[in-house]
């Protein structure tokens, strides 16, 4: 299990670094709001993972409220492109 | 009104799941903000007519396996070592004019690897009550972004399959009527699409 | 190790490697529409697959329920975000990639 776990999150944090670079890259604030939902996804994951190794729900209320506001997010930053340009 | 009630049933449900158990006092108070939730947010009357609960199961069964196989097809796509994307956007004439009926169909579009919901025309649709004896409203077109292109009409035909799926599922009966008619063509004559 | 310690640690790992694969999309991808579909999905159904294997595992019936919470709401809320993106970055224009053919949405307008 622990060695599971252990996969599970070095393959999460690659897969946030190559969204922090596309962050970082850009071209324009599309990308970088895609590649900003994208890491919420993966915390929200990181926090199952870490569920799953404890056997305790330690972080999971925080995963809920990271997933709710990250959503909220996207939806204020896509409004804004609309009125302003990527 | 029985939408109102299973609408409270719902939302006390997802409080009691936030915290895990199932209490009286979670009970209660889950009931009370979900009739507060519902007073402030009112539904129309529309909502929840049709709805076919072994239809829906039915539905969220096909597309649960549709989600899988296809999520594997799209990471297939993006581990390929030379892409090989033909990307388009195809224009899909659904032939229902619901919007929870549009809605669906949009998120199961989206939800479905390799197409994705761009944009939806006239942006406005089925909004107004539709009385007798006045046009029917036009039904709206969706516009699917797909990764991998074959044929623009397969993507529109497919298109039109889940929109038949999803109108068995929670359709209307003006719903149902609209779904037997013929596939709409695209372009259509005359105008482009645009309200 | 029982079996369902098993079960949740296939599931965990499967997860991660489509919430990976997404990673991975977007770093490769032309255009911020094909970016778009592998930001969404395979990471939405990873999260499922990895929220799964983790209520076999949690103790407490409350945490059980919490990720069964977060999986319906990622179905919910990741698909019209999105839409959402996609529909204001195709308006804002300029991020398509050329190849994009028949590009119907613009000869709509």
């Amino acid at each position: 299990m622990i060695v599971a776990t252990n996969v599970a999150f070095v393959l999460i944090c690659v897969g946030v670094l190559s969204t922090l670079v596309r962050l970082v890259i850009g071209p324009s604030l599309a990308d970088r709001i895609v590649a900003t939902d994208l890491f919420l996804t993966f915390l929200v994951m990181g926090s199952a993972v870490l569920s799953a190794r404890d056997g305790r729900g330690t972080y999971l209320e925080v995963m809920l409220v990271v997933a709710v506001v990250g959503f909220l997010g996207t939806a204020i930053v896509a409004r804004f492109i609309e009125r302003r340009g990527a | 009104m029985i939408s109102r009630v299973l609408v409270v049933a719902w939302l006390t449900l997802v409080w009691v799941l936030l915290w895990g158990e199932a209490s009286i006092g979670n009970i209660v108070a889950g009931c009370a903000l979900g009739v507060l939730v519902l007073a402030v947010f009112p539904i129309g009357a529309e909502h929840g007519r049709g709805v076919h609960p072994l239809a829906v199961l039915s539905f969220g069964w096909w597309f649960a396996r549709a989600l899988v196989v296809a999520n594997l097809s799209v990471a297939r796509e993006v581990l390929r070592p030379r892409l090989r994307l033909s990307q388009a956007i195809v224009a899909v004439p659904l032939r229902t004019s619901s919007p929870i009926v549009a809605a669906f169909v949009a998120n199961a579009i989206t939800l479905t690897p390799g197409t994705l919901t761009v944009d939806v025309r006239p942006v406005e649709f089925g909004v107004q009550e539709h009385h007798e004896g006045t046009q029917p409203p036009t039904p709206p077109v969706l516009f699917v972004h797909c990764l991998v292109t074959h044929d623009p009409d397969a993507v529109r035909a497919d298109g039109l399959e889940l929109e038949e799926r999803v109108v068995r599922a929670f359709g209307t009966p003006a719903d149902r009527v609209a779904v037997q008619g013929p596939a709409p063509t695209w372009p259509r004559t005359g105008r482009e699409g645009a309200p | 190790m029982s079996p369902a310690d098993v079960v949740s640690g296939i599931l965990i790992v499967s997860g991660a490697l489509l919430g990976l694969v997404g990673g991975i999309g977007v770093l490769r991808l032309p255009d911020v529409f094909a970016r778009m579909h592998a930001a969404t999905k395979p990471p939405t159904l990873g999260l499922v697959l990895v929220a799964t294997g983790a209520i076999l595992r949690v103790d407490a019936i409350s945490d059980a329920t919490l990720l069964a919470l977060v999986i319906m709401l990622q179905f919910l809320t990741a698909p019209v975000g999105a839409h959402l993106i996609a529909r204001s970055a195709h308006a804002s224009g300029g991020q398509v990639d050329p190849a994009t053919d028949p590009d119907e949405l613009a000869e709509a307008d």
